[in-house]
Formats: structure tokens, C-alpha cells, sequence
């Protein structure tokens, strides 16, 4: 009489298909393993081909097209996302300026503009002479001129 | 070389996405609907799981079947999936649960009495129940060896788990098994 049975280990080796011979010896001479085995090999044979027929009979949705589509907004993602590196790295290489950088940038911009607005203030500033004072200026001297004619005129006759 | 030759048929099965799921998917629903115990959801999962596969062909390097690799991505989708409130939410409003017993009705006779599938139908009902009592993880490794008959070291690489834990959960699913099925 057969004391000891199949042990669990030996039993989900027998269940995977993949029973030792000495397994398989046991199996021989022990009825009741024997019989339990051939239950719940049995069933589980039954589940795993009846599952499978259930799973195989389901429609399969088409994937390709959803595949396609997938890969195309990928792609397009891929795209936007290296045009923001590039937009990244760009402003990167502009953007860092030291804080005394800056400030010396500033402080060139201001005399500058202020050299401008100066240039500007002497060029407002010059004394142009109006057409109206050259033409007083010129008859008071015209007018000076004939009053000393006159009198030399009048030195030779008398 | 023989390296070569044996990925070259790899890459072009990853490659077209119909022969992929032509291929696999049966047994990649199979495992996700146990897995989860609800079609619905599982037909969800598995279409991600085929896009996510094909969106990421390239990172198979080919140390494992497709079949592993593609189970991998599934898990991890079952995982999310079950991280979100929208799956408990569901869980608890509308299962859909498989109706093993609908089963029975898509296999074809092949010369089989109305007596033995009955008798089919009512033993693959009995695993189907045990299985749903099963733990998550259980659950999960004795669908994977048993019913999907991937190897132990193929679960440790489809599920992230040690060898020893997935003997562990083989032989705490066995024992259960043969406790409710085995029994005479």
C-alpha cells in the first residue's frame, strides 16, 4: 500500500505536461493519484480548449488603419517636439546674459542716447540770422554809407 | 548567424500588425479576460496592449517568444487598468463576466456525444470558478502556466516576479485546485 502521495510540486509538473518518470511511475501503481490526475488534467485540458474556441470566435477589431493613424500623430509629435528644442536651444544661446552684461548694455544704450539727444539740442540751438535782420542790417549800413558821401560832397565844395 | 536567422521572422511578425493579432490574440484574450473576469474590459486591453506592442516593436530585442513580450505589455495594462477608479467603479457597476457555459456552444462537435460536452462544459466551468478565487497573482501565474503552458522562467520575465515567487504561487494555485477539482 502506496503511503505517500503525488506532492504538490510533482503534481503542477504532472499538470504542465511535464511529469518526471518517477511521476509517472507512481501514477501506475497509485489508483487515487491516478484518478485525481486524470480529473484535473481532464479539466483543466477542457477549460484551456474551450477558452481558446470562446477567444478565437470574438471578431477582431481591425488594427492596421488605428495603427496608422497612431504612428501619424506620433510622428507629428515628434515633429512639434523637436521644433521646440530648436526654438528652445536658439533663445538659450540669446538669452543668457550675466546680470553686470546687462547692466553695461544698458548703461552704452544710455549715452548713446543721450549723445543723440545733445547733438540734437546744439543743432536746435544755433543762432541762424532771419532774412528779416540781414535786410535791416544791410540798408542801416547802405543808409550810414550815403549820409558819409553826402558830407565829403559838401567838404569839396565849400 | 543563426542568431540572424532566427530574429528575421520575429521582426516581420511585429512588423505587420494583422498577423500579430491574427496570431496571438485568441490566447492573449483568453489570459486577460481570467485574468480580470470581464470580457469586455479585456478586449479593450488586449487592443492597447497589440498597439502598444506594434508603437514599440522596435525595443523587442528578441530574448523572449512575442508571445512573452506581448503577455509582459498585457500585464502591465491590467495593472493600470486596475489602478484607475474607473475600473473599480466598473468592477462594482457591470461585470461582464465570461460565461464559461457560452463557451461550450462556440466549440465545434469534432464527433464529440451531446454527453461528453456536457460533461466538458461543467469541468471547465469548475476551473473557471476556482480560478476566479484565486489571488491576483495566483490567478495570474496559473493561467500563464497552465492554461497559457508558458515556462516558469517565462512568467518571471512576463510578470517581473523572482523564480522562487512564481513556484510559490504555482504551488498555493495547485493546491487549490486540486482541493476543489480533484477532489472525487
Amino acid at each position: 500500500m502506496i503511503r505517500i502521495h503525488l506532492q504538490d510540486e510533482s503534481f503542477a509538473e504532472l499538470l504542465a505536461g511535464e511529469g518526471s518518470q518517477q511521476t509517472i511511475e507512481h501514477l501506475r501503481v497509485c489508483e487515487p493519484c491516478r484518478a485525481e490526475a486524470e480529473r484535473v488534467c481532464g479539466a483543466v485540458g477542457d477549460f484551456r480548449r474551450l477558452s481558446l474556441a470562446w477567444a478565437a470566435a470574438r471578431p477582431a477589431p481591425a488594427l492596421r488603419q488605428r495603427a496608422a493613424v497612431l504612428m501619424w500623430r506620433r510622428s507629428i509629435m515628434a515633429a512639434a517636439a523637436l521644433l521646440l528644442v530648436c526654438a528652445a536651444i536658439d533663445g538659450g544661446l540669446r538669452a543668457p546674459q550675466s546680470a553686470p552684461a546687462v547692466h553695461e548694455h544698458a548703461a552704452a544704450t544710455l549715452a548713446e542716447d543721450n549723445k543723440l539727444l545733445l547733438s540734437i539740442d546744439e543743432e536746435l540751438n544755433v543762432q541762424d540770422e532771419s532774412p528779416g535782420e540781414v535786410y535791416s542790417a544791410a540798408s542801416a549800413a547802405s543808409a550810414s554809407s550815403s549820409g558819409s558821401a553826402r558830407a565829403s560832397q559838401a567838404a569839396v565844395r565849400e | 548567424m543563426l542568431g540572424i536567422i532566427a530574429e528575421q521572422p520575429r521582426t516581420t511578425e511585429l512588423d505587420d500588425i494583422d498577423t500579430l493579432v491574427q496570431t496571438y490574440r485568441p490566447r492573449l484574450l483568453r489570459f486577460v479576460t481570467f485574468s480580470i473576469g470581464d470580457q469586455d474590459l479585456a478586449e479593450t486591453i488586449v487592443q492597447d496592449c497589440f498597439l502598444k506592442a506594434y508603437r514599440n516593436r522596435a525595443s523587442f530585442r528578441g530574448d523572449c517568444s512575442a508571445f512573452t513580450w506581448l503577455t509582459s505589455i498585457a500585464v502591465n495594462l491590467v495593472k493600470d487598468y486596475q489602478r484607475t477608479e474607473k475600473f473599480r467603479f466598473w468592477r462594482r457597476a457591470r461585470n461582464t463576466s465570461v460565461d464559461v457555459s457560452a463557451m461550450a456552444s462556440v466549440l465545434a462537435d469534432g464527433g464529440a456525444t451531446a454527453e461528453t460536452r456536457l460533461l466538458a462544459r461543467e469541468r471547465a466551468a469548475r476551473v473557471a470558478q476556482v480560478i476566479a478565487t484565486l489571488s491576483e497573482n495566483q490567478r495570474r501565474v496559473f493561467l500563464m502556466r497552465f492554461i497559457e503552458e508558458m515556462s516558469v522562467q517565462e512568467i518571471a520575465l512576463a510578470t517581473g516576479m523572482q523564480v522562487s515567487t512564481v513556484k510559490t504561487h504555482i504551488h498555493r494555485g495547485v493546491k487549490l485546485v486540486r482541493q476543489k477539482v480533484g477532489a472525487a
